[in-house]
């Protein structure tokens, strides 16, 4: 379980985090939920310690991210070895998949056991064949990622991810850099894992994508929690105005692109 | 005549050849680790080792080579090291462009995007997990086209240090000179070897970048 509790992060005087809290259960869905400088991009690398906060508190299973609490009650912050080890259970996939260029698409998938883990050539191979097996792209295993397309990279990325065994997987706006149909086959890797039991907190922006897969949506907007709840409630019945306008702003939209673009 | 002492000269020509491949190599090899190294304290070190890298960057770049190459040979000595020229003159070369290398490097890390570094954080490398596995074999790829054209300016450069009286191609050129009385022909011959050798390092590295990156590049 992933807890959040009161969190804020400010960059300079600019309060980005304010007073944010949320839980995450074992083999939940949690959705992000809000538009381009709400925040919630900042609260996912929180999670992975790639943003370090000013305020409040992040436990994962009960543990305490970020610092350690001596016998005597004082926090210490971690060194940059603790956070390494911390970020190997949890995976992060991003928006532009930022595969290693130099390495195949095996190479790729086997660099977290192989080289991070140290684990062995034969273990570390094995794994990464079926990862790339279970994302469907066993069969470019000895391509490069320049050669794929953005779909496909993004496959990879989270078979990348996953094949470091992390508990939690972070999911930073994985289908926004795609084209509308390369978004599918990276939907149906998601929706797949969501099967399988894996906890994981995704941001995006997109109404759709939250429908999806969320089995709990957080919508944000300031830094702040403005709502929260399944997805059936709070896309469907919104209680809080700001949310109401956000939802009402994505309808008009696409609604717009229909009219302008009657193919789509 | 000038064919036959062309002839003549040849053995001696190629050993000094040799000569100069063998200063060319060890030098190459040693400014490019030294570089790599500046570059690496550069970009990881604290403020003040950047720094003190930066002055030493700079300083070297301000000194022609010729005033290097005698310095390091009086140096040297009062370090407590006697050593032959030919290790005096190495050494002065490699120190010399090293800076440069490590120029070449630090230029080539700046084009890989941060996101990179942020990918192996997030699979939770060490930071010099991040350089070696996933940094440094792009750089290198970027850096390539570059480090062999300094390769070549500095097998050329190799020349400089005949005037502290190592034997190597332009030395031993000039001392055939002096006894045929040929400088034309001579000076010619080595004009040559030196072309050869410089591109075909150019080209070699050309081609090398060429077949990395239709590898790795749609």
């Amino acid at each position: 379980m992933i807890s959040v509790q009161n969190l804020s992060k400010a960059f300079g005087s600019n309060l980005v985090l304010n007073d944010l809290s949320f839980e995450v259960p074992n083999g939940q869905t949690a959705v992000l939920l809000g538009k381009s400088g709400s925040g919630k991009s900042t609260m996912l690398r929180c999670l992975n310690l790639l943003e370090h906060w000013n305020g409040g508190r992040i436990e994962i299973d009960g543990k305490l991210l970020g610092a350690t609490i001596d016998c005597d009650g004082r926090s210490r912050k971690w060194n940059a070895r603790e956070e390494a080890e911390a970020r190997r259970r949890i995976g992060m996939v991003f928006q532009q998949f930022n595969l290693f260029p130099h390495m195949t698409v095996l190479q790729n998938v086997m660099c977290g056991p192989r080289r991070i883990l140290r684990q062995d050539e034969t273990s570390s191979k094995k794994l990464a064949m079926d990862l790339l097996e279970q994302v469907g792209l066993a069969s470019k295993r000895d391509d490069y990622p320049a050669f794929l397309s953005g779909g496909q990279q993004q496959r990879v990325a989270i078979a990348r991810a996953l094949a470091m065994r992390p508990s939690v997987l972070l999911l930073d706006e994985v289908t926004s850099a795609l084209d509308p149909e390369l978004v599918g086959e990276v939907l149906e890797v998601i929706r797949n894992l969501k099967r399988s039991g894996l906890t994981m907190v995704c941001v995006t922006h997109e109404i759709h994508f939250a429908q999806d897969v969320a089995d709990h949506i957080v919508f944000m907007e300031d830094g702040q929690l403005v709502e929260e709840g399944p997805p059936e409630a709070v896309l469907v019945t919104p209680r809080t105005e700001r949310l109401q306008k956000f939802l009402a702003r994505f309808h008009s939209r696409t609604n717009g692109a229909r009219a302008t673009c009657p193919s789509a | 005549m000038e064919l036959q002492q062309l002839i003549n000269a040849a053995p001696l020509l190629l050993r000094a050849l040799e000569q100069t491949l063998l200063i060319a190599a060890a030098s190459i090899v040693i400014s490019v680790a030294l570089g790599l190294a500046l570059a690496e304290i550069g970009l990881l070190g604290g403020r003040a080792a950047t720094f003190v890298t930066r002055c030493l960057i700079e300083a070297v770049r301000g000194v022609p080579l010729l005033v290097f190459v005698f310095l390091t040979y009086y140096l040297l000595p009062k370090a407590g090291l006697n050593v032959e020229t030919i290790y005096s003159g190495s050494i002065a070369l490699s120190l010399f462009f090293a800076v440069y290398a490590a120029e070449i490097f630090r230029g080539a890390f700046r084009t890989i995007p941060k996101v990179q570094a942020e990918a192996g954080l997030a699979l939770g490398m060490r930071t010099w997990q991040i350089q070696f596995i996933v940094l440094l074999p792009q750089a290198v790829r970027v850096a390539l086209p570059s480090l062999m054209n300094l390769s070549a300016i500095m097998i050329k450069a190799t020349s400089v240090v005949s005037i502290i009286g190592v034997w190597e191609l332009t030395l031993a050129t000039q001392e055939i000179v002096m006894r045929t009385l040929s400088p034309f022909t001579f000076f010619t011959a080595a004009l040559v070897m030196y072309f050869v050798l410089c591109y075909g390092t150019v080209t070699t590295g050309a081609l090398l970048a060429k077949r990395l990156n239709k590898a790795q590049r749609a």
